[in-house]
């Protein structure tokens, strides 16, 4: 017995073999000792695991999860809207630009906390093609907690933290003011200069834009689609300056 | 779409929680997991496809929001060591309290293997998946799922083994698996 025959009598146990292989570990079963007290154990023990964990399917559910799971718990009433991202809604635009109330989020661990009342904009909206080149630009080139862009600007962007990713690489999450709105989001780099924007959420008019949160530990798309491309802790400066210095590479 | 989700997962919930538990070892923290995942799949239900299982993508949706705890969490690692896992014991009948026993029991040994054996392992021996499900869930080879199925289950028998007292021949797979 060896440990080809064990993974093969595992198989047997889990009904994942060939006829012809169910044949040759039939066979063994019936010549050696050693094999049937593996098998035996082996369905013991995923009897007692499974029969441990069974217990709770008679136990009550508790409200909290029903009402999670139709959408009516706290959280997810002020998420579920734009969450899918799939249709247009009415915005109302602040009256005037806010800017300054973000611009004192310089520390590069922090992040916007995309709270409720948010929104989506429709895909194909012009503003994205504004908003991607003004991306391009400082995201390629500016410190966490800098804002690139002047007052009178069309669009200002600051990037709020830089994540390296398993699924994207390097993507950096941003607030951007574009056209007197309030918008934040996650793109990543896609070679050349080029960031693709993988989340956006308008803030809307009175969202607190002083709560913030750690990136990694926020809700809301943004911080979905770091978790979807496994995005880690936000580096520190050093480690972005010395990114930015070799052009991300 | 939104109240077929929604009531297809209410009725998943008891599956949700045993699954979340077996990851998490205690049933309160298998519920906040459990609600959040909910809280996750609502929010992305326009990836899920009609056609496929909602279980299977509720399963992954679930794992990976564990595994993104424990990484935050990884500064103030917890302990594995099986004494961090007691519950409140349920007082109503002996029958609740054997279950916690029991439950205890299990969540201590599954404690005990990486969290990459101990979901396939969950997967396979408790929710009954093949290992072509698990492969497609998790994208891993098919070889892995086994291999890492084989060691995850070695360990199991051998923590019972040497838990159960006779141990019969539990130790041929703690040596065999390193």
């Amino acid at each position: 017995m060896n440990d080809h025959d064990f993974e093969k009598i595992m198989a047997y146990a889990d009904q994942e073999l060939e006829p012809d292989q169910v044949a040759d570990v039939e066979k063994l079963l019936a010549e050696d000792t050693e094999a049937r007290d593996f098998l035996a154990r082996l369905r013991e023990s995923d009897q007692l695991i499974s029969g441990g964990l069974d217990s709770i399917l008679d136990e009550p559910v508790p409200q909290r999860l029903i009402d999670a799971a139709r959408g009516q718990s706290a959280e997810s009433s002020s998420e579920s809207d734009t969450g899918s991202g799939q249709s247009a809604r009415v915005v109302e635009f602040p009256k005037k630009p806010a800017f300054s109330r973000w611009a004192y989020a310089t520390a590069a661990s922090v992040t916007l906390l995309v709270a409720a009342g948010a929104f989506i904009l429709s895909p194909g909206d012009s503003r994205q093609g504004t908003l991607a080149e003004a991306l391009n630009e400082a995201l390629e080139q500016t410190p966490s907690g800098s804002i690139h862009g002047q007052p009178d600007d069309t669009v200002q962007v600051m990037p709020v933290a830089t994540f390296q990713t398993a699924e994207a690489g390097i993507c950096r999450q941003f607030a951007a003011q574009v056209q007197g709105q309030q918008t934040v989001g996650l793109a990543c780099r896609s070679g050349q200069g080029q960031w693709q924007i993988r989340a956006e959420k308008i803030l809307a008019e009175g969202e607190n834009g002083q709560s913030y949160a750690p990136a990694s530990g926020g809700s809301g798309p943004v911080a979905d689609a770091l978790s979807d491309l496994r995005g880690g802790e936000p580096l520190s400066a050093g480690q972005e300056q010395s990114l930015i210095s070799d052009g991300w590479e | 779409m939104s109240e077929d989700i929604s009531e297809q997962l209410v009725s998943l919930l008891p599956k949700l929680r045993r699954f979340a538990t077996g990851l998490t070892g205690n049933l309160s923290d298998a519920d906040d997991l459990v609600q959040q995942s909910c809280e996750k799949a609502l929010r992305k239900q326009h990836q899920w496809q009609p056609g496929t299982r909602l279980d299977s993508w509720m399963y992954r949706i679930i794992q990976t929001t564990w595994i993104d705890q424990k990484r935050r969490q990884r500064s103030d690692t917890v302990s594995l060591d099986a004494e961090a896992v007691p519950e409140t014991r349920d007082p109503r009948s002996e029958k609740a309290a054997e279950n916690q026993n029991m439950l205890d029991r299990v969540s201590q040994v599954l404690k005990l293997l990486p969290e990459e054996q101990r979901v396939i392992m969950l997967l396979i021996a408790v929710e009954g998946r093949s290992y072509q499900e698990v492969s497609d869930m998790l994208e891993l080879p098919k070889g892995t799922v086994m291999s890492r199925l084989y060691r995850a289950r070695s360990r199991v028998q051998a923590e019972l083994g040497s838990s159960d007292g006779p141990g019969q021949g539990s130790e041929h797979y703690g040596e065999k698996t390193q």
